[in-house]
């Protein structure tokens, strides 16, 4: 009886926590909506405006008179789409073999690997633009492809996911059905880090979105900008309208979403607690 | 109808192939990384390592000074150490509580009888895609120090407004609450993917040796994502040494208590020209970054084979 | 076998080659001495677009306006003309980031080399001496629009404070420094309002109004002892008390505006419209008038032509063009920054201007004339970067965390430590 008490007062406790992190979580990413259906001056108000005002339609048609939407949307969808599949694809191979394959100094690559996470990116600005000017891969979206297509995090991820998800024993298995090493990493190795490569696209598909330190530096036409750079237009530093601004972030963010609730069906339900009882 | 030993030298040409075999598909699967790494990586690092012994303003002429951009950063660079020390003392307030709340979370979102899993998910999720510009409106309107929210809750408990742009505390507070805000649903999707790929036998088996939730969790939880703690610990080490956006954001201040060592990079670089000893920033940045990591590595490993 | 594993191997390359070959059909080469088109790098705001149409349709030459972000734009200049290549033909280039050009100008095509001698009565003087070098012999970049300073006043507030509402009055009152500091200790006193955000602002404004400031001519520091570069410390210091201490263009600097805690912001005409994005409310209640002591500039730019260009005669051209009193009056009437060309002052457009957030018919007027007043100061390669420092010395004072003689001496030797490097 006492036990049952408690077991339901741990379980109210831990709802209450979720729906607190939840709400903290949430709100700014709702203010945006907030501020985006408002005038500019709602940012000001104290206390601050905590009601979607009416504006979202007529901020949405001037973000959309502003830039040209469409154009930059299929640009930012193109490029992340493309980088999402190839870091997927190389990332988890790589990781496959960091993690299940031997061969001679793979600790010391790994290392090498990790090491190359630790460059700032700011300063490859300079040298990388030259590398692309060489290429003339100026304003061509693969400037932005190319060198994102497998990265030292995705790397990292994969390996440190596949020791921690795909037991030998699989991989033996494996072998002794005579699979070769690319059909055990097909067949056996993806099957089983779903969750791993679920969580590997979302923050890939994100970070490619969201970039912007790079593309702005290699594509400066407007036909290949992508939504991110477009975005940073609309600060006109002679007329600061943040809820134009923001009504723009706002309808950006809305892929992501889209994205992570596809790519996060692949995170099973979670333990059947109670199974056996 | 094989004989014995016809079976033996079988396997063990097998096991000889097998190790060619591995050999083969190992360097073949890694080999994208290193050609992209080639291409794209070597040529910014010998760059930047050639013009760090040089003075070069980017527009005019590059002369060459040898160790005179280090020496100067090391003995003669009060602001330098200052981001150091600024960098650790963000690193330190947001990380590690950051990295706790995330396990924590992710372990509530793996409990079974949890209910509206997604709806949780895609919250904790959320501060990561509400976009920069939105991230520091928010935050300013919370930390301001004339109408900030916290200061509004402060005086209505009798406590002093805090300056949280102009003292110390208060930026590194802040922009840690900041880094904090942003970063513990990402890790926790993480976790929470890593959990995933723990098998539920394990559990079970607990069960019925009669563990319970505190018990498993340090037990099979922890040991089990060993490798994906020591990712996330490794990731926002990095990621806390390249702090850029939430300091740029948030405001250096006027004492640059908020400058950080990414910050002050970009700054001698592209306001200030001066690359080439930006260049020698971004090494010593480099090295601290991979001592520091070692150092973080070696205790993570301590602690979770303990 | 090899061959089996190979397949995939053969994915990867089919996946690079498929992406080095997409689009790669638009690198079509010209060398006539007439382009076709001419590429302008410019952030939001200049309003062009209008008339690079028009000059398309005249002249038979596109230009194609390449847009980024104020700072980006800034920054993708720098890396370009740090790497070699990749630079437009024609880019604009903020007056913060001039002197760094000067310094290199190597990296530009002079202008004076495709007759921009025919340019030097068009524009403000002090307008012409920042295109210009300190010999006089380099001109950088035709000149576009111009930020005369004025100083916005909250009306009511000054009634309440006992200080006089009218606008000569105003300027009467209030036509030394030393007296503002004293306004905004009856504003302090009387009301519930601050007389500034920042003292910084104070600082700034002060320091821009004279030739002398930070460096001489050949570039020697004399921060720490040229007379306008003392007493903008002087006054600016003493005006802790009568500041507000927020930062300009910020959430809360909005909000202590439509709070009606600010009695005064000094401004450039831009800058108006931020005001009332920010407090639309406020409107009706201010007016306008000369801020003491003459005027100064905040912001304006300069179309430059970098070396990289194929075509510097063209690109020359069009910046006339587009930058002359007549195109510079329209991008004004379209709501465009104010025109740096003096003899377009009198039109209706500039004399009759008016503002329904501000109760001044004078509106117009006045920034003609705060134009004409502005001095062309010798900024220098560092200026910006000294600058900075003694406005965080400033804010360090407000913040209480150093007294006014720690913050001076903590600047200056940051100035000489990052001087002497």
């Amino acid at each position: 009886m006492n036990q049952v008490g408690e077991k339901k007062l741990s379980k109210i406790i831990l709802y209450v926590f979720m729906l607190v992190s939840a709400l903290l979580s949430v709100f700014p990413f709702y203010w945006m909506f907030v501020v985006g259906s408002n005038t500019t001056s709602a940012i000001n108000k104290f206390p601050p405006a905590i009601i979607p005002g009416s504006n979202f339609i007529s901020n949405s048609m001037a973000v959309f008179d502003k830039i040209p939407f469409l154009q930059v949307l299929w640009n930012s969808i193109f490029i992340s789409i493309v980088v999402t599949v190839s870091v997927l694809f190389f990332c988890s191979l790589a990781g496959f073999a960091f993690s299940k394959l031997n061969f001679k100094g793979r600790d010391g690559l790994f290392i090498f690997v990790i090491a190359t996470m630790m460059i700032p990116p700011q300063l490859s600005l300079i040298p990388n633009f030259m590398i692309m000017t060489n290429l003339g891969w100026i304003d061509d979206l693969k400037a932005v492809i190319v060198p994102a297509a497998v990265n030292a995090f995705g790397v990292f991820w994969m390996r440190q996911y596949i020791s921690s998800a795909v037991p030998y024993e699989l991989i033996e298995a494996g072998r002794i059905d005579g699979c070769s090493n690319f059909r055990i990493f097909l067949n056996i190795v993806i099957p089983a880090v779903r969750p791993g490569l679920a969580t590997l696209g979302i923050f890939t598909f994100m970070a490619t979105w969201n970039d912007f330190l790079w593309p702005l530096v290699v594509l400066k036409d407007s036909s290949v900008h992508t939504l991110q750079i477009a975005l940073r237009t609309l600060n006109d530093v002679y007329n600061t309208d943040y809820s134009l601004i923001l009504t723009g972030t706002f309808l950006a963010t809305l892929p992501i979403l889209l994205v992570f609730i596809i790519f996060s069906r692949q995170f099973i339900s979670g333990l059947t607690e109670g199974a056996i009882k | 109808m094989q004989s014995e030993t016809g079976r033996l030298t079988i396997k063990q040409r097998k096991r000889f192939s097998q190790k060619t075999n591995e050999y083969k598909s190992g360097y073949l699967f890694i080999s994208p990384f290193f050609i992209l790494f080639g291409v794209f990586g070597v040529f910014p690092l010998v760059f930047t390592l050639y013009i760090s012994f040089h003075q070069w303003d980017i527009l005019g002429t590059t002369e060459f000074i040898g160790m005179t951009n280090y020496l100067s950063l090391i003995t003669n660079d009060p602001l330098f150490w200052k981001s150091v020390g600024n960098t650790f003392s963000i690193w330190a307030l947001s990380t590690i509580p950051q990295l706790i709340a995330a396990l924590l979370i992710a372990f509530f979102l793996n409990q079974a009888f949890l209910k509206y899993k997604s709806f949780f998910r895609l919250s904790i999720f959320m501060p990561n895609v509400t976009s920069v510009v939105a991230v520091a409106l928010v935050f300013s309107v919370i930390f301001g120090s004339q109408y900030g929210l916290v200061n509004y809750v402060l005086s209505l408990i009798g406590v002093e407004a805090i300056n949280w742009s102009g003292s110390y505390f208060g930026t590194h507070v802040a922009i840690a609450t900041m880094v904090m805000w942003r970063w513990i649903g990402y890790n926790a999707i993480i976790y929470l993917a890593g959990l995933q790929g723990i098998s539920k036998d394990l559990y079970e088996a607990a069960t019925i040796d009669g563990a319970n939730k505190l018990q498993q969790l340090w037990s099979i939880t922890i040991p089990m994502l060993r490798p994906i703690i020591i990712f996330t610990v490794v990731q926002s080490t990095i990621g806390g040494m390249q702090l850029f956006a939430e300091p740029l954001l948030f405001g250096q201040g006027s004492q640059y208590q908020g400058l950080t060592m990414t910050l002050y990079l970009y700054q001698e670089a592209f306001n200030r020209f001066s690359f080439g000893y930006a260049a020698a920033i971004a090494w010593m940045l480099f090295f601290i970054i991979i001592i520091f990591s070692l150092i973080n590595l070696f205790l993570t490993r301590k602690i979770s084979s303990a | 076998m090899w061959i089996k594993k190979s397949k995939w191997f053969l994915i990867i390359t089919y996946f690079l080659v498929v992406l080095t070959a997409c689009n790669n059909s638009d690198s079509v080469s010209e060398n006539e001495e007439n382009p076709s088109s001419l590429t302008l790098w410019a952030w939001p705001g200049f309003g062009l677009e209008e008339l690079a149409a028009e000059y398309e349709e005249e002249t038979g030459i596109s230009i194609n306006i390449q847009e980024a972000e104020y700072g980006d734009v800034h920054q993708n200049l720098i890396t370009a003309l740090a790497s070699g290549s990749g630079a437009p033909d024609i880019s604009a280039v903020d007056q913060g980031y001039l002197d760094q050009m000067k310094q290199n100008e190597d990296q530009f095509h002079n202008l004076f080399d495709f007759g921009g001698e025919e340019l030097a009565d068009v524009y403000l003087d002090a307008k012409w001496s920042q295109a210009t070098n300190t010999e006089g012999d380099f001109l950088l970049g035709v000149p576009t629009d111009v930020g005369p300073m004025v100083m916005l006043y909250r009306e009511d507030i000054f009634e309440e404070a006992g200080l006089p509402t009218n606008p000569d009055e105003v300027a009467a009152e209030i036509d030394t420094w030393e007296a503002y500091v004293e306004a905004g200790k009856q504003v302090r006193e009387n009301t519930d309002a601050y007389m500034i955000n920042r003292t910084s602002d104070i600082y700034v404004a002060i320091l821009d109004q004279a030739e002398e400031q930070y460096f001489t001519t050949d570039e020697e520091f004399i921060g720490d002892k040229s007379t306008q570069s003392l007493r903008a410390w002087e006054v600016a210091s003493h005006a802790v008390d009568i500041s507000m201490n927020v930062e300009r263009s910020t959430p809360e600097w909005g909000t202590a505006l439509a709070n009606g805690e600010i009695a005064t912001v000094l401004l450039p005409p831009w800058m108006l419209q931020n005001v009332k994005n920010a407090a639309p409310d406020t409107a009706g209640k201010w007016n306008i008038t000369f801020m003491p002591e003459g005027s100064g500039n905040f912001g304006g730019s300069f179309l430059t032509v970098p070396k990289q260009s194929d075509y510097p005669q063209a690109a020359y051209d069009f910046a006339k063009w587009v930058m002359a009193p007549e195109q510079q009056l329209r991008i004004f009437e379209n709501g465009g920054p104010f025109p740096s060309t003096p003899s377009i002052y009198d039109e209706p457009a500039i004399q009759n201007l008016e503002d329904d957030f501000v109760n001044s018919d004078q509106l117009g007027i006045l920034y003609a004339e705060a134009a004409e007043e502005i001095v062309a100061g010798y900024k220098g390669v560092h200026h910006d970067a000294v600058s900075s420092l003694f406005q965080d010395a400033l804010v360090s004072i407000e913040d209480g965390s150093a007294t006014p003689e720690q913050a001076w001496d903590n600047a200056l030797q940051e100035a000489e430590r990052q001087l002497s490097r």
